[in-house]
């Protein structure tokens, strides 16, 4: 395929890596090794098994190569480069000394199938990190194993359900969720087994008690909740939630999404969850990567703890008799606890997102318990300080008071002009702000969640507040502008039907054919 | 406090523009008899280098694959990463933004993306591929659970000894309260599947091959030893009957592949396969205790309604010009919520960005180059490993770059020996396979030096050859295996 008709006059066109390949050419060369030595490929692999022509990967330099992925990075927003409140993401600033610490050789050069002497290092860390984790949830028990913040939901649903099939099988087959969750919250359930029955949220943006106790009945498996939740409004019937599903013998989860909001001031485990997950690339700084890698370790109670996935990582130490009054000798040994009979098994290949653990590890050690607890104080301050701010030009949905994030609406500017949360996001990344979450939560029509952050000044928040101010009049004097944005990016909105209707989803052109 | 901008002048402005009176103000929807009256117990807060210490001096505890000779493997491997991968990925532009969902802002991560996957369908031989997943295991979970639904009548899956235990062991979880049953295809004595014992397992119980969704296979497998494609597919066709009605209900052959393999080994769309699995960490991403890399997934375009997780797109933009976009959407959670593919959000975005970096930077010949450089010196190492008197080759059957050799002695009691004498053995196969008390899988890869495998076979003699002068009974009985 060749490069559309107008791409060689266009600054912002970048060929594919495909487009730039030439027969022949070399980027890095790998290792080389003795290969007078070795036996000749014939003589290894039958040619049966082998492969009957090129791959058809990419034949370039190395400068190609170093300028094609330099100038497409150049195409992406990005919090190093500028504001991104993408509400319930936690897009904070990640510190690059997290980033020097998981890439010490001694932690990315480590094998994860060595045997636990050779990995003690790595394994103090992480006991550490499960301790960290269980203080902030006050929930002690600490499984690092799940990939992504969906993978924890999931094996904290997991555990509840092998916690139930052991104790009354087949008859808690209901998960009641609200309407304001996450979507993964359902689509976990699916995997899992469960059936989903949704809560409705009440006029002030929390669960509809009323509705909750309707819907809670002995099929009742648990309930997942988010809190604070999408709204970014504390659940403050949480720990009432959590009586009446207990007395029925069912299970809280928490969806630890926004926990930004909460550290130091108020823990899981004391309104009532029996088990939450965690999303590291949150809370805890981790870089988001483009859409990943996360990390989203599960805390849970007592009751639940059998259940985790093993192996979590455990300690013994030396013990001493206080009456010799002499010290324990010798180091604490780490070692991996296989877990017993109950625990649901393995959720992912080896330990974890160990080099995503490592980071939120640094995190955690550059702050001390009051550090926690003001990351929550100042996001909390900032997202407040955007709802004053914001408040005159767009619709608030809730006066309920908001923790870390807000969620305002289009609706103004719907009745005024037409234009809608989507024009709003687009004409933002023109005025250089990565736009706020749009459309969800989706019981709010055209919504716009923001959050801020702690990490951001207040001079952004003033500009950010300008930019909304000057999109608000625009929507009243020149709405056709707004429709039209954005247009200072290297492409302009793009058709999303026709990438469904005809879909391209790798590079046409043919193999070795460049 | 660390990371934060503010004075506390700006905290008392702020506090006034809210027309809050204190921070405490801030948290009143908090319930007094919830909120936490005691400091967190965690540890003093470090400095930066505090921090650069203490974990420096945890770093220095752990042993490396990259400071001494290393033969183990198992799924995560001591490969070369050209430096220009580090560098480009490390770009905060794409390593601190998120998902695109705001494609005219992140053209670089969705084309990034999209070139990756055309190289994954490549490698693969398949049509389409989509935007990673969370690991090897997860990926082979997804595969499973799609080719369930695309099935639609079958309740079994066979699944190969010789696939991962810890992928096995994943996909137990997963179904353990679920309708599909696991069932295993045993090890055929050479090392690989026995198309007739494949045959019977499809026969056998419940209402036949109809029962059965699919079947999964490593290729290279677990052991090393490349699997039989066409034999496999061969049994799936003969199973189904020739009829156009049992094709239609024929088993979907799943593989999982080692990337670097398939630029010499025939790909899993060659052979017939549904869909094609596997761990990309062999691509440009660190061992870095097995974490994070990324799970591939290929398959047929027929089934693009079914795939989980992101797949990304090219369209047009209202003035022609070529872009990306996440496509297909209505498969996924945050839409179709319970009735969704899969669970998964995310992809993982940057393991799979310096997946398509590392493709990008070695190109066609330098990623076969690896795969040659790596499959030849396992020939060499298996062929001076059993020089050694007193082992044994284990199986037979072809084999890409890791092999199992039967010890005279416990095989995790020679790993602790060669140790001590700085080199780190391959995995003893009791970790997985308790039975499997004297068998050792070795791996090399192209970091494999001529000078390594020397210093292994001058080790393996000198343990060895003490042990025999001390006729332990046990030991030497656990020999006959």
């Amino acid at each position: 395929m060749s490069p559309p008709a107008n791409a060689e006059a266009d600054p912002k066109f970048t060929p594919t890596v495909f487009e730039l390949s030439r027969p022949g050419r070399i980027g890095v060369r790998p290792p080389s090794i003795e290969e007078n030595d070795l036996p000749p490929l014939h003589e290894c692999l039958p040619a049966s098994v082998r492969r009957a022509g090129p791959v058809g990967l990419p034949e370039v330099s190395e400068l190609d190569a170093v300028r094609h992925y330099t100038r497409l990075s150049a195409k992406n927003m990005s919090i190093d480069a500028g504001f991104y409140p993408l509400g319930s993401c936690t897009m904070k600033y990640n510190p690059r000394i997290n980033e020097v610490a998981a890439g010490l050789p001694g932690l990315r050069k480590v094998h994860p199938l060595a045997p636990e002497d050779e990995v003690q290092g790595i394994l103090e860390l992480f006991y550490g990190l499960q301790e960290a984790l269980a203080a902030v949830s006050g929930l002690p028990h600490v499984t690092l194993q799940p990939a992504a913040g969906a993978h924890g939901e999931l094996t904290a649903l997991m555990m509840i359900k092998a916690y139930h099939e052991e104790h009354e099988p087949g008859r808690r087959q209901v998960v009641l969720i609200p309407d304001s969750a996450h979507g993964t919250n359902p689509a976990s359930c699916t995997i899992a087994g469960f059936e989903t029955r949704e809560v409705k949220s009440g006029p002030d943006g929390t669960v509809d008690l009323e509705d909750f106790r309707s819907k809670l009945d002995g099929s009742v498996a648990a309930m997942m909740i988010t809190n604070p939740n999408t709204l970014g409004i504390f659940e403050r019937a949480a720990p009432q939630i959590a009586r009446s599903l207990h007395e029925r013998g069912a299970f809280l989860y928490m969806d630890g999404a926004n926990m930004n909001a909460i550290l130091g001031i108020t823990r899981p485990g004391d309104f009532g969850v029996d088990v939450m997950h965690f999303n590291l690339h949150k809370t805890f700084s981790t870089p988001h990567g483009g859409g990943g890698p996360g990390a989203g370790p599960v805390a849970a109670n007592d009751r639940l703890a059998p259940y985790l996935p093993a192996p979590r990582v455990s300690v013994s130490r030396p013990t001493g008799r206080p009456a010799d009054g002499r010290a324990p000798e010798g180091p604490p040994r780490y070692f991996l606890d296989p877990g017993g009979e109950r625990s649901i098994g393995k959720v992912r290949s080896f330990f974890g997102n160990s080099g995503i653990l490592m980071r939120a590890a640094a995190y955690i050690a550059a702050h001390g318990p009051a550090d926690l607890k003001a990351i929550s104080e100042m996001a909390v301050l900032n997202a407040n300080y955007l709802r004053s701010r914001l408040k005159g030009e767009y619709h608030l949905p809730y006066e309920t008071p908001s923790l870390h994030e807000v969620v305002f609406t289009a609706r103004n500017q719907v009745r005024a002009s037409g234009i809608r949360a989507l024009d709003i996001a687009k004409r933002l990344i023109d005025l250089g702000f990565h736009p706020p979450t749009i459309y969800f939560p989706l019981v709010v029509p055209e919504a716009l969640m923001i959050e801020p952050t702690e990490t951001e000044s207040r001079e952004t928040l003033d500009r950010f507040s300008e930019a909304m101010a000057r999109i608000a009049r625009e929507a009243r004097d020149s709405p056709q502008e707004l429709r039209e944005a954005p247009v200072l990016q290297s492409v302009r909105r793009l058709d999303e039907a026709a990438a469904v209707k005809t879909p391209i989803l790798v590079c046409p052109c043919a193999a070795g054919s460049s | 406090m660390p990371y934060v901008p503010h004075t506390a002048e700006d905290v008392r402005e702020m506090l006034a523009s809210i027309g809050a009176s204190s921070l405490e103000d801030l948290f009143r929807s908090v319930p007094g008899d919830v909120r936490l009256g005691e400091p967190l117990r965690v540890p003093p807060a470090r400095t930066e280098s505090e921090i650069v210490a203490w974990m420096g001096g945890l770093a220095a505890r752990n042993r490396r694959v990259d400071d001494r000779p290393s033969f183990l493997g198992a799924g995560v491997y001591n490969r070369f990463i050209p430096s220009a991968v580090d560098s480009l990925s490390s770009r905060g532009e794409f390593n601190t933004a998120y998902t695109p969902y705001q494609p005219e802002v992140s053209q670089g991560t969705l084309q990034a993306i999209f070139e990756y996957q055309s190289m994954i369908a490549r490698l693969a031989g398949m049509e389409i591929a989509n935007a990673s997943m969370y690991e090897g295991a997860t990926a082979l979970v997804e595969a499973i659970l799609m080719a369930y639904t695309v099935h639609g009548a079958g309740s079994r899956v066979l699944i190969a000894e010789g696939v991962h235990p810890e992928y096995r062991r994943v996909a137990e979880t997963y179904f353990r309260h679920h309708p599909i049953r696991i069932e295993t295809i045993p090890l055929g004595v050479g090392g690989v599947i026995d198309p007739g014992a494949l045959q019977e397992r499809l026969n056998a119980a419940g209402d036949g091959p109809a029962d059965v969704f699919a079947v999964v296979i490593q290729n290279p497998n677990f052991f090393g030893c490349i699997e039989d494609g066409p034999a496999v597919e061969a049994a799936l066709k003969g199973a189904a009957g020739g009829s156009e009605d049992a094709a239609a209900h024929r088993p979907l052959l799943i593989a999982a592949v080692d990337p670097i393999s398939l630029a010499l080994l025939a790909p899993p769309g060659s052979y017939g396969a549904d869909i094609a699995v596997g761990d990309g960490q062999s691509l440009g991403n660190e061992p870095s205790f097995g974490g994070p890399t990324f799970g591939f997934f290929a398959t047929r375009m027929a089934h693009v309604r079914k795939v989980p997780g992101r797949i990304v797109g090219e369209t047009k933009d209202r003035e022609g010009r070529r872009g990306y976009v996440l496509t297909f959407q209505t498969r996924e959670q945050h839409i179709r919520r319970e009735r969704a593919t899969s669970n998964i959000c995310t992809n993982q975005g940057l393991c799979c960005l310096r997946g398509a970096m590392y493709m990008t930077l070695l190109g066609e010949r330098g990623v076969r180059q690896v795969a040659e450089r790596s499959c030849r010196a396992a020939h060499f190492a298996r062929r001076r490993v059993l020089e050694v008197p007193g082992i044994k080759a284990a199986f037979d059957a072809p084999f890409f770059q890791e092999f199992v050799v039967t010890l005279p002695r416990p095989a995790a009691e020679v790993y602790r020996a060669l140790a001590q004498k700085g080199i780190q053995g391959g995995l003893p196969l009791d970790r997985y396979f308790p039975r499997r008390t004297h068998e050792m899988l070795l791996s090399t890869t192209e970091m494999t030096r001529l000078g390594d495998v020397d210093a292994l076979v001058a080790a393996l003699r000198e343990v060895l050859g003490t042990q025999k002068s001390a006729p332990l009974a046990p030991v030497l009985e656990g020999g006959r295996r």
